[in-house]
This record gives C-alpha cells, structure tokens and sequence, in this order.
C-alpha cells in the first residue's frame, strides 16, 4: 500500500508504544478494556514477528488473569465487554501468529 | 439481508440514511460478507453484491470529507466524525482494505489513512476518538490508539500493486530468454520463481470491477 516508506509501520508502532505504557485500563473487555488492548501487541507481533510484543500481550493477559473477576462488569460474559472476549484473548495466546481479534481481523 | 436496499444507497441518491460504520453501518455488513466468504468460499456473497456497497461507502466517505482539505473520505456517526474502530474511521478503512480497489479508491483510502496519522496527539502519541475533540484519555479498540494500531498493520500488510504488471514483466523475460543461451538458462530456472513471485503480489488485485 506503501511502497518503499515505512510510514504505516512506524505509525503502528508507535501507538502499540501508546497502548503499551497506557492501556492497562479499568476495564476487562475487547472494546474498551485490556482484551482489546492486548489484541493490538498480537497484531504488532504477527507485524513484526518481533517476540516483545507476544511478551506485552501476554503480560496483560496476566493482569486479566489475576484481576479479571474485579474487573468483570455485572453482566460480565459478553463478547465485546466482558469475560468471553478475554476467553478468546486467552485462546489466541496459545497460538499468537494465528490471533484474530474477533470480528475485527479476518 | 444482501437485498437491504438501503445498503448500496450513495450519498446522490439520499444515502446518508444508513450510517456506515462497522458497529451499526455498511462496513458492518461488508465485514459479515468477509467473515463468510473467508468461511463458506470466495463466492458466498457474490460481487455484485458486494462492489455497489462498496462503491457507496466510497462516495459517501467523498461527500462527507469534501470540506476537508487532505482528507479524501470522511464519515459521521450521530453527526459526530468518529476516527476510531468502533463507530468511526479506522473501523471503515480497516473493512476497506480487505478489498482489492481500483488505484484511484486505493489512493483515497491510502490518503485517508495518512489523513489518520496527522491526527496524533503530539504529546501522547494517542488518538483523538473524534474530529476536533482535544480531550486525550481513551487507549482502547473502540476508541484512540489500539483501533489505529491493529488498522495501521494491516495497512502496512496489504500489498501495493507492482510497478511492472506480470504479463509485462512476463513478456521481458521471455525477450531476454531468446538473447542468449546462458541467460536463458538461468532465467528458466528463475522464471518460474518469478511467475509464482507476480501472481503472489497481484493476487490481491485479482478481482475485476
């Protein structure tokens, strides 16, 4: 799409940079919360195929391990918002060169 | 749901009753249509079905951003200017991209994508979730830099068109083939790598309009 420039690369990298220092967020689900933000490192891992951002991903599916009932909302099973998006997070991990974060990436 | 009349609407005839964005609009539906075609084979939901919705969101993407000086499609959601995955722009390039679009819509979409990147905030490095709005707080899919982030690799995967087309390029080797014994040689070893090579690049390019 953009022969000889790099520009859309380094864009995703650096906002991967953004979600990185800033997206442990309060809340658990893929639209707005840690699931989603841990599906942008396996887009850059599969990117870049650089191991650093398997790492990021799974250290946020960590937090989620560890703080996932704390963050889950009431009705915390959906797919977008709650705890079905992080089991889908968590299915990816096992193998990240395949992830697809869920109807966003075919 | 392909017999929605509403979906190939552009914006000449009226069209901006439907919204466009994936989470509610058309990009929505061409995403579905993706997901099945992906599944079920190329031919689930024809192209004829799917290029006039395409070519709606396209115009309607035109409409929208003509009072935008580099920005060649622009969309509105509940007359907001969304810029993230969700409800507003990144969410319909993303959809977009999955295409393979004649060079004029590719250069619109890739204009747009540039248009998207200008849009950082400076300090931060996030993304504003809408046009205008300075507040910086959102990091998540829906809204700000994770949307861009997962957009922008795909972006950055798909494809440009090569600069020679493969029956040209074709057409080169087989000249340089008849110059000389040696290189012919060679080049029949090589050929067959680089015939495999041009359909591998143009294979995005595939699908006639």
């Amino acid at each position: 799409m953009f022969p000889n420039d790099r520009e859309l690369r380094d864009a995703a990298i650096e906002a991967g940079e953004v979600v990185w220092k800033s997206g442990l967020v309060k809340k658990m689900g893929l639209a707005d919360g840690v699931s989603g933000n841990a599906y942008a490192f396996l887009s850059l891992y599969r990117l870049t195929k650089e191991s650093i951002y398997e790492e990021r991903a799974k250290s946020f599916a960590s937090c989620l391990y560890d703080n996932a009932k704390s963050l889950a909302p009431a009705n915390g099973y959906s797919l977008f918002q709650g705890l079905a998006g992080t089991a889908c997070l968590l299915f990816d991990l096992l193998q990240p060169q395949n992830s697809r974060f869920p109807g966003y990436e075919l | 749901m392909a017999k929605e009349k509403a979906l190939p609407v552009g914006p000449e005839e009226g069209g901006f009753g439907m919204s466009y964005d994936l989470m509610y609009g058309r990009a929505g539906f061409l995403w579905g249509a993706l997901f099945l075609n992906k599944h079920l084979g190329e031919e689930a939901v024809p192209k004829d079905i799917l290029v006039p919705i395409i070519d709606a969101v396209l115009a309607g993407g035109r409409a929208g951003a003509s009072d935008i000086k580099e920005c060649p499609l622009m969309y509105r959601w509940h007359g907001t200017r969304y810029l993230g995955a969700a409800n507003g722009l990144a969410g319909i390039l993303h959809v977009l991209l999955h295409f393979p679009l004649p060079s004029e819509d590719a250069e619109d979409v890739k204009g747009t994508l540039r248009y998207l990147m200008s849009k950082r905030f400076p300090h931060s490095g996030n993304y504003p979730s809408s046009e205008g709005n300075p507040r910086d707080k959102l990091v998540q899919w829906s809204h700000g830099a994770t949307g861009m982030a997962i957009t922008f690799c795909k972006a950055a995967q798909v494809r440009h068109k090569p600069f020679l087309s493969s029956s040209v390029f074709l057409h080169i080797l087989h000249c340089r083939n008849m110059t000389s014994k040696f290189v012919g040689k060679i080049l029949s070893v090589i050929s067959p790598i680089c015939i495999c090579r041009c359909f591998l690049m143009t294979e995005n390019f595939e699908m006639q309009r």
